[in-house]
């Protein structure tokens, strides 16, 4: 699982470049806007978009079939993408973790940040990796993506209308920052509750994917 | 010893169907599949491979009619699987850490030898050095059974002639064998112990490559002598504007009837013709 972790990193290097910049050039803008909804986002982009190129790269080489000769079970296949993924997200929170970091030396005085908006959004980038993965493995990342496409718009547009209707937050306010802020708070008290939650969903889902991929025949 | 044992193997698609195959590769030996497109040449690699299941029949390897030990398996694919963004340098990692046998200086003493280099990403190889990199990598671990799927298309023939020095090379081990599907017929003819043809899903022919080249004969003939001949003598038959040519087996047909020697490609075309 590992050998394939390392391929994905490895084949992947110049896309982790691109975004590591993303990532600097958001954090710097977040920081002036003091607008966390920028690092945030990254947090669940990076975590949907890692394994879907991922995935794209290896149909467009055949890499499965020889992934599938290698002496490794098939659902190391399926896992490494899982763990790609985590990575991902991992990689989106660094520059929130330097600005913390920065924040508790007093080198930045101003941070809006805290555990449970991060827990938060952690939580939502594994959740929709648990959803978005056995549909990717279901229909191969070109079907998977339309899939994976769906749902995040159902997170951008769909919950918040959910919770504008339920009054929780003011519409006059930064729609996505408030949105953010408020969920957060519902989970202040208990804030590793949620992301437990995710990660039993992603062990589920992983069990899901297995299945399905090892039934898939590889041409 | 078989290396591979193929016993009714079957598999079915909507519109082709890989109908019971059965053949084996002893090991020490290299066999041939040869077949037209979409023959069935890559669905039997597959199958053997576990890449697909069977619907009936099964897949002995080494023995062994469960999985396959991968460790022991070398395979080529007809184009290099690995993304094009990672290095010769890259893939040594990533097999070293996928193979218990993987063998870092065999990886480094091949890439030398076909002078690959090792930092520059795959997209800068030509269609040669990629093949050769697929090859490299399917003999620097422990490999006793190589699985080659048309390895030599759309190379030059002195890249042909080097990959099929290094597979010699690999059958100097007793305990080795080679299963190579090729359109190539020459690089058969130069390499195959056995060969089996394989055409609309069917085996249609499988020996020794030897007892087969002696086996069967071309006939220039006109009609009146084809007829004379006796059906099961005659395999396949080519009908141009002035004369006949067809393919038969030696021992049943007259000794008097000049026939010319066969060669691969000639059976492969014969049988191709013979049911159309």
């Amino acid at each position: 699982m590992f050998a394939l972790f390392l391929k994905d990193i490895l084949s992947l290097k110049k896309t982790l470049r691109l975004y590591a910049i993303f990532l600097v050039v958001y954090s710097v803008i977040g920081v002036f806007t003091d607008n966390s909804a920028f690092f945030l986002t990254f947090i669940v982009l990076l975590g949907m978009m890692l394994p879907l190129s991922a995935m794209t790269l290896d149909a467009a080489c055949h890499w499965n079939r020889y992934a599938a000769c290698l002496p490794m079970p098939r659902a190391a296949q399926v896992t490494s993408k899982y763990l790609l993924s985590v990575f991902g997200i991992l990689f989106a929170l660094l520059p929130t973790g330097v600005l913390m970091g920065l924040h508790a030396t007093g080198l930045l005085p101003k941070f809006a940040l805290g555990w449970p908006e991060i827990s938060l959004m952690v939580t939502l980038g594994l959740l929709i990796l648990a959803f978005q993965m056995p549909f990717l493995f279901w229909f191969g990342p070109e079907r998977g993506r339309f899939v994976s496409i769906a749902i995040l718009l159902l997170f951008c547009l769909g919950i918040p209308f959910l919770v504008m209707q339920s009054d929780i937050v003011a519409v006059d306010e930064t729609f996505v920052q408030h949105l953010i802020t408020h969920m957060a708070a519902l989970l202040e008290a208990q804030p590793w509750l949620p992301l437990a939650a995710a990660l039993v969903c992603n062990l589920v889902s992983a069990c899901i994917s297995s299945v399905i991929f090892s039934r898939k025949e590889i041409d | 010893m078989n290396a591979v044992t193929l016993q009714d193997l079957t598999k079915h698609f909507p519109a082709f169907t890989l109908d019971s195959i059965s053949f084996s590769v002893p090991a020490g030996s290299v066999m041939g599949m040869i077949g037209e497109n979409g023959a069935g040449k890559s669905t039997t690699i597959k199958l053997i491979l576990g890449l697909l299941s069977p619907d009936a029949g099964t897949v002995t390897i080494f023995g062994s009619s469960g999985a396959p030990d991968r460790e022991h398996i070398g395979v080529v694919f007809d184009e290099c699987c690995f993304p094009d963004t990672l290095s010769a340098q890259d893939i040594d990692r990533i097999l070293g850490m996928s193979y218990r046998t993987w063998s870092h200086k065999a990886f480094a003493d091949y890439l030398a030898r076909f002078s690959l280099p090792y930092r520059k990403a795959i997209k800068s190889y030509s269609r040669g050095m990629k093949m050769k990199l697929s090859i490299a990598c399917a003999l620097s671990h422990d490999s006793r059974l190589l699985v080659l799927d048309e390895p030599t298309s759309g190379l030059d023939p002195v890249v042909r002639d080097e990959i099929l020095d290094i597979f010699y090379d690999f059958m100097q081990d007793e305990n080795h064998a080679i299963l190579i599907s090729s359109h190539i017929t020459s690089d058969l003819e130069k390499i195959c112990d056995y060969v089996c043809f394989l055409h609309q899903g069917s085996l249609a022919l499988c020996g020794e490559k030897d007892d087969l080249l002696t086996r069967f004969g071309v006939l220039h003939c006109d009609e009146k002598t084809l007829a004379a001949l006796e059906p099961a003598a005659i395999y396949g038959v080519r009908r141009g504007q002035y004369q006949i040519q067809a393919l038969v087996e030696l021992d049943k047909v007259p000794q008097d009837l000049a026939l010319e020697p066969v060669k691969l490609e000639d059976i492969l075309l014969f049988l191709a013709k013979k049911e159309a």
